[in-house]
């Protein structure tokens, strides 16, 4: 870039040194261009921009040095559509197009007509084509590096699961199985030292075959992942004993994906919310030592968030949980976080199941693209 | 003192023990793809869980998927090997799961537990346990069939729940398409060998290719098989 800017200016020097009998504004203008365009390796969008903008600037209110202007203008055309969107690009043209358009149809000293408009609109196009062309390969090369990095993550993966899936093809069945057999006679001191050493030999095995998960697993670890996930079992126990204690027998379970979407704190705290109103209405309506099951399943599309618990009759014909508790969640999660909720009884049961979506960029990267 | 010993003062293994005085009759299914494990497991029912009998055994997860959704073949208990030919046994159970909340199922392995644990509570089983301690089955099975469920893992009801509306990459392909994309995938066989482990021709294996690489929406079958690595459960 450095050197692109350094040879627009040099083009431009030699474009003002052919200019006749300036004025001393006009050579602090032509200076300043030239600085401008010294200075757009540094800040390419701000100085693009300026030396777009100075060239109409120039047309109107400093003609004698209006022709300064040319590469400056296809050099910051060609900048922009390297750092900015496509569509950006295509606006930018029309803009310069437009400005061109005006320049050309204006009465003026420079031989700009009609006839020479189209060779304006062409070079600002191809401009625009070279710096889209180096963004665009840029962008080719950053997908690839990133595909390659992640075939080489896959195939490691790939590689410790047929490593450990030999192992046990070859070892731990076999191990097992003299393990079991060598329990089979307990007061045979012979057949115990067997079993000891084929358990002994099945652990070590197990701790090379756990070594290659921590390995695939460390790939991906997430740390602020695992700490959310870790909060929420732990809130999840919380709930299970202090229902326990009063007479309640129920699981609860958090369940994660191999590629779970992720969730701002905003989608974390109305999860926790959510766990804590489910609990409160187990505790509130369902049957006095009645069952409940909860589990929280942080899955590719977001967390899904399920009950199941005793109710009793008189509470299955009702708008069970709580009315207006369970319409103000239905609110928040369908209309604020574009989620869903089902609840209802279901063989006298009551069953509820929220669905809270991911973060959307996260759920287009780690999705299925149909 | 041995570590047998030890658990005969532990209070939560006397609970355990009580589980043995009041024989229950079960009806147990088994699933290996290791014919000397499946008589193994079958004998220690029979010694050690009487009055409660093996209904059925398979090799194959397509065969025990097809006689639990039969109603008149269903077990109480269906143990599942969690590492099968072609279809795996985390497959099978979210396959059985998707459909119905029975049987209790119980997975088993010689692998390490914690290489299968994630797998084993995502897809709906009540428990994994190891394959080298008979009486450690023995209680598994017990428990498991009594409607109990190991910590992390869901009552067969929730699990059912849950799997109902999953949309996992495992449920959008068929067995058959399933089968193929893991031995492709996991363990890089070609068409060529998948063929002659699955009997059928090369023909029908490039077919069901094509199918699930339309089905995973991949370019080619690499990227299929990538997809597969990256994504199913």
């Amino acid at each position: 870039m450095i050197a692109v800017a350094v040879l627009a200016a040099a083009l431009t020097l030699w474009t003002i040194f052919w200019l006749e009998a300036l004025s001393v504004l006009s050579c602090i203008v032509c200076a300043v261009y030239i600085v401008l365009l010294l200075v757009v390796p540094w800040w390419p969008k701000i100085a693009s921009v300026v030396l777009l903008m100075s060239d109409p600037v120039l047309y109107f209110l400093f003609t004698d040095v209006t022709e300064i202007s040319y590469f400056g203008n296809l050099v910051a055309i060609a900048i922009l559509a390297y750092e900015i969107t496509n569509r950006s690009v295509a606006l930018m043209l029309v803009v310069c197009s437009c400005v061109q358009l005006l320049e050309n149809l204006l009465p003026n000293t420079y031989g700009l007509n009609i006839q020479t408009y189209p060779s304006f609109v062409i070079m600002d196009i191809l401009a625009a084509l070279i710096g889209c062309s180096l963004r665009w390969h840029k962008q080719y090369f950053e997908m690839r590096r990133r595909m390659e990095h992640n075939e080489a993550q896959l195939e490691r993966i790939r590689t410790n699961e047929r490593i450990a899936r030999n192992i046990h093809d070859s070892v731990t069945g076999d191990l097992s199985f003299i393990v079991r057999k060598a329990h089979q006679y307990p007061e045979s001191d012979d057949w115990d030292q067997v079993g000891e050493a084929a358990l002994k030999a099945l652990s070590s095995v197990h701790q090379i075959i756990d070594k290659l998960d921590e390995k695939a697993d460390a790939l991906s670890a997430d740390s602020d992942f695992e700490t959310f996930v870790g909060n929420l079992t732990d809130a999840l126990h919380s709930h299970d004993r202090r229902l326990q204690q009063i007479g309640f027998q129920g699981v609860s379970n958090v369940h994660v994906s191999r590629h779970p979407a992720a969730l701002d704190g905003a989608k974390r705290t109305v999860i926790g919310d959510c766990l804590t109103e489910v609990f409160a209405n187990i505790m509130r309506h369902s049957t006095p030592e009645g069952s409940y099951q909860v589990s929280v399943e942080l899955g590719r599309e977001g967390a899904v968030i399920m009950a199941v618990n005793d109710c009793p009759a008189a509470d299955a014909a009702t708008s069970f949980p709580g009315g207006t508790g369970l319409e103000r969640w239905r609110h928040m999660v369908c209309d604020e976080y574009h989620g869903a909720m089902d609840a209802g009884v279901v063989d006298g049961q009551w069953q509820l199941r929220v669905f809270i979506p991911g973060n959307a960029t996260d759920i287009k990267k780690n999705g299925r693209s149909r | 003192m041995s570590e047998r010993e030890n658990r005969a003062d532990d209070p939560a293994y006397a609970r355990n023990e009580q589980l043995y005085r009041y024989p229950v009759s079960y009806r147990i299914a088994l699933l290996d793809n290791d014919r000397r494990a499946l008589l193994s497991l079958q004998e220690l029912v029979e010694q050690h869980l009487a009055p409660s009998q093996v209904i059925w055994t398979a090799e194959r997860g397509e065969d025990a998927i097809e006689r639990c959704c039969d109603a008149r073949q269903i077990p109480d208990l269906l143990v599942v090997d969690m590492s099968l030919e072609g279809l795996q046994g985390s497959s099978v159970c979210r396959r059985i799961r998707a459909r119905s909340a029975r049987p209790a199922i119980l997975g088993i392995t010689s692998f390490s537990l914690n290489w299968y644990r994630q797998k084993a509570t995502a897809c709906g089983m009540q428990g994994l346990i190891g394959k080298s301690e008979d009486r450690e089955i023995v209680l598994a099975m017990q428990q498991v069939a009594a409607g109990k469920t190991f910590p992390g893992f869901d009552m067969p009801q929730m699990a059912h729940l849950r799997l109902k509306n999953d949309h996992s990459l495992n449920l959008l392909l068929t067995m058959r398409e399933e089968e193929i994309i893991t031995l492709s995938a996991e363990r890089g066989m070609s068409n060529q060998e998948i063929s002659d482990l699955l009997g059928i021709t090369e023909a029908t294996v490039r077919k069901h290719m094509q199918h699930i690489v339309t089905k995973l929406n991949a370019n080619n079958v690499r990227h299929a098989a990538a997809i597969w690595l990256n994504q199913a459960e």
